[in-house]
């Protein structure tokens, strides 16, 4: 699996890597990237399974990020999170326009569970060759992850 | 200009060293900042500073990479007590605004030492973490005086 973080904070991007890790992604194959331009080259020179962006970047925000990726043949199927500090409701309904879920910073493994669980649960099924759903297994429940002040 | 300042500046710590000395036996020293900016652009124009002294700010980077690193650098620093701003200003305007209103905010200006004090109507609150100080300012006529509802 490869998994593509954008993102211009440093400490923003590991604390994505770090989720990733802790909900079973350590052998992924995670590229970082620090701004819309370069996240945008990094999925179109490999197959990518995810990106996780902000919003707020030099060279490309994020929400251009995502309505290029979501409007182009090859990239649409790309899974898309946004994590971001300047998201909202008005943001997140013109987000999931083009299918991409948000999530408020600071990101925690109890917040990004759920949304894993739904972008990208075939995938992972299909590269473990379990039978077991991840929604179904139990140490990947919401509850084992903690609520986030277990993570703090 | 910088000269003078460096030169009220000494003799400002050398006026209150020789006061805490001679009162109750205590020594001042200087104190230095990691700080961070974020202006938010709308819907109302505004500006929020957070400043954390240097050593805390090293426990607070130290806490949240973990065993992830050995070392803190300056870069690792810096770019924390700018998404810590980041992170901060996008929750406060989060709980102010009405629900459907979208704001825009600007990149973190980040920098040390003592952060310029905005001229501008400003709210400031000095916060703890771990028995240490920190300081928090928002600032700007629009926001401070905005009707949230």
């Amino acid at each position: 699996m490869r998994i593509v973080i954008a993102d211009d904070s440093s400490t923003a991007r590991m604390f994505a890597r770090r989720c990733l890790e802790v909900l079973g992604y350590q052998d992924a194959d995670i590229i970082e990237v620090e701004n819309g331009v370069k996240a945008l080259s990094a999925v179109l020179v490999k197959e990518t399974d995810l990106l996780l962006t902000d919003l707020t970047m030099p060279n490309m925000d994020g929400m251009q990020l995502v309505k290029i990726i979501a409007e182009d043949e090859v990239l649409q199927n790309l899974k898309l999170i946004v994590i971001t500090s300047a998201g909202n409701s008005a943001k997140e309904k013109i987000l999931s326009g083009y299918g991409a879920a948000v999530i408020s910073k600071p990101v925690s493994p109890a917040k990004l569970a759920p949304i894993l669980e739904q972008k990208l649960a075939p995938v992972a099924q299909e590269e473990s060759g379990e039978d077991d759903t991840w929604a179904a297994d139990d140490s990947h429940s919401e509850d084992s992850w903690g609520d986030d002040d277990d993570w703090a | 200009m910088s000269e003078l300042k460096d030169k009220i500046s000494e003799g400002i710590l050398n006026a209150v060293n020789e006061c805490m000395e001679g009162l109750a036996f205590m020594q001042v020293s200087h104190i230095s900042f990691y700080w961070a900016k974020i202006e938010v652009l709308q819907p109302v124009k505004g500006l929020l500073t957070i400043a954390f002294p240097k050593q805390l700010m090293r426990d607070i980077v130290k806490a949240a990479y973990g065993e992830l690193v050995s070392e803190l650098d300056e870069n690792m620093l810096k770019d924390a007590v700018g998404e810590i701003a980041n992170t901060v200003t996008g929750i406060l305007l989060n709980t102010l605004l009405p629900e459907e209103t979208p704001f825009e905010l600007g990149l973190p200006q980040i920098g040390t030492g003592i952060p310029d004090f905005p001229k501008a109507p400003s709210i400031i609150q000095h916060l703890k973490v771990e028995k240490k100080l920190f300081v928090v300012i928002v600032s700007g006529e629009d926001f401070i005086e905005h009707t949230w509802d």
